[in-house]
């Protein structure tokens, strides 16, 4: 059970925050991968299966696409009203991060960055999320949850 | 039947408010606009004067006591000066002839316990309106009042008070 | 509106809403800044209009994140229901206050917010020039309209808010009209189609 590493896709589809964890000492890093193929290609790809996920029933019933798995990973995605996506990649034995990805937007980002008036809320091309308090307190919640490690 | 003069003056002595009116509580006789000052002509020239002079006064006996009502503090021929000082150094000031004189020999009640605390009701309620006012954004301290809000409201006080 | 009825405005302003102790300070900080505006830019009332629109708009982008997250709400399905969650659940939990949606167009486009009470303009007086310019030019709760335009820009609704009466001008009520412009789509990532 392990948490991998952590996205922040802003609504011009800008990957502005990225972690990544690693289970050493060393912390892992922030912000190093945001212009990465990686996280691109994640990107496109939760894009796609969100428009297909949404294609399949009426357009009432919200079908959200909420996590997708592969061998060794699970993807786990939640999209806020304003076009915010919260990523999680984690093992793919950890079945639902609905509600950490809730905590992370409705607490976390609402209080360190929306509510924070010197934080940008709409990202520069050029601007990332690196707003020290929110990666520590965000670090700290993760790490503090069971399936952390 | 007495007539008032009613002034607001600010923290640089500068006069902010005044308003003329005469009492609305005893009979009005036929020919008198109802709270129309009665003040001979000579007298109106001279009040902003002595309600002027009468700061010295309220310098010196704003010190004297621990209430913000100071009572009354002067008198001039016949008129009375009653004084209210605030917080924030804004002076109210109120100048009555308590004989009646000048009026049309209508019934003068002379100055009783009663008057002195209406007056002090006239001039806490006032002082209310006074804050109310400062606390309007485009008001700021020792500008002249020109709300005819608050002008109305100072009438409204008057006739309920004097 | 049996969806808006989901979120009580009610319920979230009495448990779930920090209050400021005195909303003295709020409105007369709100005076300052526009006073302060009407000095800066020597009473050009236009001027100070579309500078309150601004900051308004600035706020109204952040707001929408708070108040996604105090509701949970999802996006609106119709305009009309966007009205209802403005009024009973926005204007609610950030003001206390109930403005009615009244007013539709024909084409369910265009709507009135009337605010019976307005908690920025408490002890506001436009000062009464000789030629009264202040109270034809200048809309003193502008700021409003700025919020709710950035508000729905971020939740993809593109339109405009504007006053149309104002009970400082000594008009009989505070009214703002919303026109919905159009749905924006949401951006697309490089290299989709």
């Amino acid at each position: 059970m392990t948490l991998h590493s952590f996205y922040i896709f802003d609504r011009h589809c800008r990957c502005v925050y990225s972690r990544e964890y690693t289970q050493g000492s060393d912390g892992g890093s922030t912000n190093r991968s945001n212009e990465s193929d990686t996280a691109k290609l994640m990107f496109g790809m939760l894009y796609s299966l969100k428009n297909i996920a949404s294609k399949l029933g009426d357009k009432e019933a919200r079908n959200n696409l909420k996590s997708l798995s592969t061998g060794k990973f699970r993807l786990h995605l939640f999209e806020t009203a304003t076009g915010l996506r919260f990523v999680i990649v984690s093992d793919p034995a950890i079945d639902n991060l609905q509600s950490v990805l809730w905590e992370l937007y409705s607490n976390y980002y609402v209080r360190n960055v929306a509510q924070n008036a010197l934080s940008p809320v709409d990202f520069a091309c050029d601007e990332l999320l690196a707003n020290p308090k929110f990666v520590s307190e965000t670090d700290r919640f993760l790490s503090s949850l069971p399936v952390f490690r | 039947m007495s007539s008032y003069y009613f002034v607001i003056i600010g923290t640089r002595d500068n006069p902010i408010y005044e308003l003329e009116f005469s009492s609305f509580r005893s009979g009005v006789s036929g020919i008198q606009v109802p709270g129309k000052s009665q003040f001979s002509p000579s007298v109106k020239e001279i009040l902003p004067f002595i309600s002027h002079s009468a700061l010295d006064i309220i310098e010196d006996a704003q010190w004297s006591t621990n209430s913000f009502n100071l009572g009354k503090i002067d008198s001039f021929y016949g008129l009375m000066i009653n004084a209210f000082i605030s917080q924030g150094n804004i002076k109210y000031v109120l100048c009555y002839d308590a004989n009646g004189s000048g009026t049309n020999g209508s019934s003068s009640p002379s100055l009783n316990k009663n008057d002195e605390n209406s007056i002090k009701q006239f001039f806490t309620e006032a002082n209310e309106l006074y804050v109310k006012c400062l606390l309007n954004p485009f008001y700021s301290v020792n500008n002249a009042i020109t709300s005819p809000d608050f002008d109305h409201r100072m009438k409204l006080l008057a006739r309920k008070y004097l | 509106m049996s969806k808006t009825t989901r979120y009580s405005g009610d319920e979230m302003w009495k448990n779930n809403v920090e209050k400021i102790q005195n909303s003295e300070l709020f409105t007369l900080t709100y005076g300052s800044v526009v006073s302060q505006l009407c000095r800066d830019f020597n009473n050009n009332y236009q001027e100070v209009n579309q500078q309150l629109d601004r900051m308004g708009y600035n706020i109204g982008m952040r707001l929408i994140e708070e108040f996604l997250a105090k509701t949970g709400a999802q996006r609106c399905q119709t305009f009309k229901e966007t009205a209802e969650m403005i009024s009973k659940v926005g204007f609610k939990i950030f003001l206390n206050i109930q403005p009615t949606v009244t007013n539709w167009t024909q084409d369910g486009k265009t709507f009135s917010l009337v605010l019976n009470e307005n908690p920025l303009a408490d002890f506001v007086e436009l000062p009464m020039g000789p030629d009264n310019r202040i109270c034809r030019d200048l809309w003193y709760s502008q700021v409003l309209c700025g919020v709710l335009r950035g508000a729905l820009q971020m939740v993809q609704l593109d339109v405009d808010v504007w006053f149309v009466k104002d009970v400082l001008r000594g008009d009989d009520q505070t009214e703002l009209r919303l026109r919905l412009n159009k749905f924006l789509k949401d951006e697309v990532p490089a290299g989709e189609d």
